[in-house]
Formats: C-alpha cells, sequence, structure tokens
C-alpha cells in the first residue's frame, strides 16, 4: 500500500510538472485576483483607504451648521464642497465618482435644536454605493451628536449660568479587542489567505477529479488496477501530492503576499503551516468526493467549481462571516474553509499564537476526514462495480 | 501441448450487464507457449471475457483460475503473473515513452535496478529505444500502440492478455506488434490474443476461440476449427446489374453466404471447385455481367458464417 501510494505520488509529480496550466491556476491565478481584490476592497478593512468628496449645502448658515462643516473639514479623508443649490447636489451624488452622499442642512436647524425639538438633516445616497454610503452616514451619525450636545450646553450655558458645569464633547477612541497593535487591518490579511483558500479548493477539485477521470479516459487506471496495486493505494497517492502541492502553493502565496502587498504573518509565521495542513487534507478529500459524484469529465468543471465558490463564499473567504445571514453563519460550522479563516484570522490579524489554531485544525481536520471516507467508498464500490 | 497444465483458466464464467446477457457460461484454458485467439465480431463478448481473466470485472457465475488457483480477492500477486494491453491505449500523453514505462514497471512490483533493465529491454523489442525520451503525444498512432505493448510486456509476465492490439494501426507497426507477440510466446509465455481480424487469428494463434453473442462456439487448433465449415471452398463474384431471383436455381450445393448490391459483389459457397464452371455458366444464361472472381480456400470466416450463418464483420 505504502509502495503504491509513494510510486503514485511521484508519477502524479511528474504529471504536475509537464502542465503549465497547473501551474497558472495554482500561482499566477491566485496572486493577480488577491491583487485586484485587495486593492479595490480595502476600505472594507480600512477607513482611511479611500477619500470622499462630500457637497454640502448649508441653508442654516447658524451656529450648529457651521460647526458642522468646521468638523467635517477635519475628517480624514473627506473633502467638503459647498454648494448653494439641493438639486446640484443630489445631482453630483448621481453622477460624480467618490460621491456618495451629499449633505443638506436646511433652514432653522441651529434655532431648532437650540428650542429643543428634533431637526433632521437631509443626506443624498446613491443606492449603487451603498457599502460607501454606509461608512459616511456613520460618521456624520457621530459628529450630530456632537454638535448636538455642544449647542444643547451652548443654550444651557446661557439660562443656567450660575448651574452645575456641563460636560464637555464626547467622543470615542478605537482600540483593537485582540493583541493587535493595528486598529486598521491591511485588506491584503484578509485576501491572500482568502483567495489562497479559494484557489487552493478549486486546484483540488479540478486536479484530482479531473485527473481520475483522465486516468479513466486514458485507460491507465484499468492497467494499474490489473497491475494488482490495491485501489485506495492509487487514490491516496494522488491525494497525498496533491496535498503537498496545496502546502506549497499557500506558502508561496503567503511569501509573495508579505513581499508585494505587505501582510502581517502574525507571531510566528511557521504557525500559518497549521491552518494550511488542515484546508489542504480537507480539499484534497473534498476533489475525491467531486470524483466520486460527477458522472462525466465534463461534468467535472460546474460541479467542482460551484463546491468551490459556494464553500469559499460561506466560510468567510470573501468577506467577514459576520456579513452573513443567521442561517448561513450556522451552515458555515461545516465548512473546512471557515475554521481555517478563523486560525488564519486568529494568526495574522489578531496576533494569536500558534495553540490558537489547534481547535480550527481539529474541526478542519474532522471534516476533511468525513470527505475521505465518503470519497473513498464511493469512488471505490464505483469502480468495482 | 495439452499436457502443459494451463497457467489460465475460465470455468463456466457469464456476465450480464443488466438485462442483456454478454457472456453465457464461457470455459476457456491457455498454456505457456501458446497464443489463443478469442475471434469474434464486435460485441461478442472478447472485452467482457478478458477484463473478466484480468480481474476487472466478476463474473455472475462461475471463476477463473491462475496457476490453478483462484485469485485473492485483493488482486495482491496478480501484477508479476498478468499482463494487459487494452484495446484503447492505456498510456500517460505528458510523459516520455521511457517515463510511462518506468511507471508501469515499479507498479507492477519490479525494483529500481530490475524496472531500468526491464524498461530499456521492453523499448527496444518494440523498436522506440531511439524514442525513449520523446513524449507519447508526439508519436504516431502506430507507435503508441508499440508502447502499450511494451509497456504490458515490461515485467514479462507469463500471461499476456491482448485486446484488439492492431485496431487502426498501419500495416507496418502491424507486422511490427505481430512479430513481437509471437516472439513472445515462443519465450514461453501465455497469450490471449482478442480480435475481429482472422486473418491475424489465423498468421500468429495456435488455437482459436471463436465467440458469438457471449457464447464460445468452436474452439481448437486452426485446422480443427476451419474444418467446421465443411472444407468448402468459395467464390467471390464482383458483376454488372442486378442479379435475378431465380440466380443459383438448380445448382446443388451452391449457397449465397454474402452479397452487397451497392458494391455488386456476390460470395457463394460451393461443395468443391469444379463447381466454378457451373456457376459462370448459369450467370451468363441469366445475362448477368460478371466483370471479376476470386476463388478461396476455407478459413477461419467460413466456419464462423458456416457455424453463426453471419460474417465476422457483421455488428451484432
Amino acid at each position: 500500500m505504502l509502495r503504491t501510494i509513494w510510486l503514485t505520488t511521484q508519477n502524479e509529480a511528474r504529471l504536475l510538472i509537464k502542465d503549465p496550466t497547473v501551474l497558472f491556476m495554482l500561482l499566477l491565478a491566485p496572486v493577480v485576483i488577491i491583487a485586484v481584490a485587495g486593492y479595490s476592497l480595502g476600505t472594507l478593512y480600512n477607513s482611511a483607504a479611500n477619500s470622499f468628496r462630500l457637497p454640502v449645502v448649508d441653508l442654516d448658515h447658524g451656529d450648529a451648521a457651521e460647526a458642522m462643516i468646521r468638523a467635517l473639514r477635519r475628517e480624514k479623508g473627506v473633502s467638503v464642497e459647498l454648494l448653494e443649490d439641493s438639486n446640484a447636489a443630489r445631482s453630483l451624488v448621481n453622477l460624480r465618482d467618490r460621491t456618495p452622499v451629499a449633505l443638506v442642512i436646511p433652514a432653522g436647524t441651529s434655532s431648532g435644536i437650540a428650542a429643543g425639538i428634533q431637526p433632521r438633516l437631509i443626506v443624498f445616497v446613491d443606492p449603487v454605493r451603498r457599502v460607501e454610503a454606509n461608512a459616511l452616514e456613520l460618521r456624520l451619525d457621530d459628529l450630530c451628536r456632537r454638535v448636538t450636545e455642544k449647542a444643547r450646553a451652548a443654550a444651557q450655558g446661557q439660562l443656567e449660568s450660575f448651574g452645575p458645569k456641563l460636560p464637555g464633547d464626547l467622543a470615542f477612541v478605537e482600540q483593537t479587542a485582540g493583541d493587535s497593535e493595528r486598529a486598521n487591518v491591511n485588506a491584503f490579511d484578509q485576501y491572500v489567505p482568502g483567495f489562497g483558500v479559494t484557489f487552493l479548493l478549486i486546484g483540488m477539485m479540478l486536479g484530482i477529479a479531473l485527473t481520475l477521470f483522465d486516468e479513466r479516459d486514458w485507460g491507465t487506471l484499468k492497467r494499474l488496477r490489473v497491475s494488482g496495486a490495491p485501489l485506495s493505494g492509487l487514490l491516496l497517492g494522488k491525494l497525498f501530492a496533491r496535498f503537498i502541492v496545496g502546502i506549497v502553493q499557500m506558502a508561496i502565496l503567503f511569501a509573495v503576499g508579505r513581499a508585494l502587498f505587505g501582510i502581517a504573518l502574525g507571531r510566528n509565521p511557521a504557525a500559518l503551516l497549521i491552518p494550511t495542513i488542515g484546508i489542504s487534507f480537507a480539499a484534497a478529500a473534498l476533489g475525491l468526493v467531486v470524483a466520486s459524484i460527477a458522472t462525466a469529465h465534463d461534468s467535472v468543471m460546474p460541479l467542482g467549481v460551484t463546491i468551490s465558490m459556494a464553500m469559499a463564499a460561506i466560510g468567510g473567504c470573501w468577506w467577514p462571516l459576520d456579513f452573513e445571514p443567521g442561517w448561513m453563519r450556522v451552515l458555515a460550522r461545516w465548512m473546512p474553509t471557515t475554521w481555517t479563516m478563523q486560525a488564519f484570522n486568529d494568526l495574522m490579524i489578531r496576533h494569536q499564537p500558534a495553540s490558537a489554531t489547534l481547535a480550527p485544525l481539529a474541526a478542519t481536520i474532522g471534516i476533511g476526514a468525513i470527505f475521505l471516507c465518503i470519497g473513498l467508498i464511493r469512488f471505490v464500490s464505483m469502480e468495482d462495480s | 501441448m495439452s499436457a502443459v497444465l494451463p497457467i489460465l483458466e475460465a470455468i463456466e464464467i457469464s456476465k450480464s450487464y443488466r438485462s442483456r446477457l454478454a457472456l453465457d457460461n464461457v470455459s476457456l484454458a491457455v498454456r505457456p507457449g501458446e497464443i489463443a485467439a478469442l475471434l469474434g465480431p464486435n460485441g461478442a463478448g472478447k472485452t467482457t471475457t478478458l477484463s473478466i481473466l484480468a480481474t476487472l470485472l466478476r463474473p455472475d457465475r462461475g471463476r477463473i483460475l491462475i496457476n490453478g488457483k483462484p485469485p485473492k480477492s485483493d488482486r495482491s500477486g496478480l501484477g508479476h503473473m498478468l499482463g494487459l494491453v487494452p484495446q484503447s491505449l492505456a498510456l500517460y500523453p505528458a510523459l516520455s515513452a521511457a517515463q510511462n514505462v518506468w511507471h508501469f514497471a515499479r507498479m507492477q512490483g519490479l525494483s529500481r535496478d530490475a524496472a531500468r533493465e526491464h524498461c530499456a529491454r521492453a523499448l527496444t523489442e518494440v523498436g522506440l529505444s531511439d524514442r525513449a525520451d520523446d513524449p507519447m503525444h508526439s508519436f504516431s498512432g502506430g507507435m503508441k500502440r508499440l508502447l502499450n505493448l511494451a509497456c504490458g510486456i515490461v515485467h514479462r509476465p507469463p500471461v499476456l492478455l491482448l485486446d484488439e492490439p492492431t485496431v487502426g494501426v498501419d500495416h507496418q507497426s502491424r507486422e511490427q506488434l505481430l512479430t513481437r507477440i509471437r516472439s513472445y510466446a515462443d519465450a514461453g509465455a501465455a497469450v490471449i490474443y482478442s480480435t475481429h481480424y482472422m486473418e491475424e487469428a489465423e498468421r500468429i494463434c495456435d488455437r482459436v476461440l471463436l465467440i458469438d453473442r457471449g457464447k464460445l462456439i468452436a474452439e481448437g487448433n486452426l485446422e480443427k476449427v476451419i474444418s467446421l465449415a465443411g472444407n468448402r471452398p468459395r467464390i467471390e463474384l464482383t458483376f454488372r446489374g442486378d442479379l435475378p431471383e431465380e440466380r443459383f436455381a438448380g445448382l446443388a450445393g451452391v449457397r449465397e453466404i454474402g452479397s452487397t448490391r451497392s458494391e455488386s459483389k456476390a460470395i457463394l459457397q460451393m461443395t468443391a471447385f469444379n463447381q466454378v464452371a457451373d456457376v459462370l455458366h448459369n450467370l451468363r444464361t441469366l445475362n448477368v455481367n460478371v466483370v471479376d472472381f476470386s476463388l478461396h480456400s476455407p478459413n477461419l470466416s467460413d466456419a464462423f458464417v458456416a457455424l453463426t450463418g453471419r460474417t465476422l464483420r457483421d455488428q451484432v
């Protein structure tokens, strides 16, 4: 059995070296996608990464409006443009880039605050750029609170000259919950492991399932079986070769990520090997499952890519798990990708020690073992029949 | 020959694919140094028989014996005994000829040193030693077939199973293949040679197993099986125009066993060669313009026709 596994692994290595498309899929394609995703979606993790242009129409001209405009001008990454006309502001939102919202301060806002009523600012929003708009709205909301407190304090001061001292501005200072010193995350800390795992899954699915169908089509599987080699040994040999390739692929992607995008490798970069081993094992086993349920060579590609993409997306490879609805987060607990991404995030972003990855590793290996059993039983019984 | 014990036996094996009976109670045996032709039309059950002999398929009934013993269920130890050359190529297109042969040699259980020696010999035997480092996909069809054979014999198995190894092969490569197979058997191997080319069976095989619709319909040496046709000669006619219905009426012992209107050909079986003149005279009387004819001694094809009423080229 061990001899069969070893000889099959060697042969897989020979076949891989001869196939340049495999090298493209394993290395070049992930780096390109990681670069595109990291640069374009960086604002999800770093609020100051992009600058916005904010058209403001001041119809109030009171103290509160002036205070708010001053505060907005001090905001990092926000460029305030004062306009006279609300309609002009509205059209800018729909037409111009980096302008997801526009603010109108209606007449009577300052006096309304002083009188204790609740005036409302008007914010024009481009629904297509909802994510960017949300980021700006959060900052506007904070400003409104601070300006309101100040105005109220001023009004109260005029009425009660001898009363107790009113509190000053409310503000907050952001700190990370983990051990990392950085509050803002380099988006590539998420996307290098995320898309690395995605391409690892795709590579495994297609690599294992397609080569098994190739072996059938080429007739080599039949000849190898006549040689007396155990089928399970042949399958495990293929899986082992791809398992090693998966680890090498992730190691290279982390090295490239560090060199090109400056990703954090955590306290102990070698600890990244732990989740990498887990996901390579689970993905290889899943590739065998795909080979055992695909009905033909042509069905491997759609089936494998669908499973890989869904598993990567649900498992938090492309966005934080918290973006997903509750039922999807429950489903995610059965995905090896979820546990792997948790381990990578712990190591790279939260700067946890290597021991933090052991529980996710156990979960990933457990799920992979289930895949392996299903794949082996199905494939062997299919061949025997 | 029969004094030597069979190295491979199939005893009353049957196999069905759902409701279709592919093999029906087939028994056969092959001995060292012997080439047994498994001869039959496409779909006769040849590949199923070989798959069962190679232990790739389990028969529904019956059993096979290798060296007098049933093979182990896990197939261990079979690699040394069996070599299979499947009908379709069983090679890695991206690997070189040497890498292909090397991989199968190692998987058959040969050590590194033995594999090195056996690979060189197998490639030399099939005439590919000068192309050893070229990728298989760059080979011609005939060279691929030769490499396919090299991978099947690299470990010198005592039993070699060949499934239509010359399909799609040019004349020169076919000659090379047949010569290699004959010399391999002469060196002591038992060979089962599945084919629907009766010329190949007549040329290199010691014994013939005629199979049709899953049944073994005749078995024996070449002369014995041919004699089943009644040793009746054949005449093949090429004519112009149509053959009238009453074309051979009154010619005792003459039987029409095939005709193709599109090619204007007819094949007749006779009791003796001296009936040729009567046949030609009869056709002239009926105003059939015979442009060519040829006479043939009885062969395996005639035996097959005599036993089944159909030709070997017929599709099932």
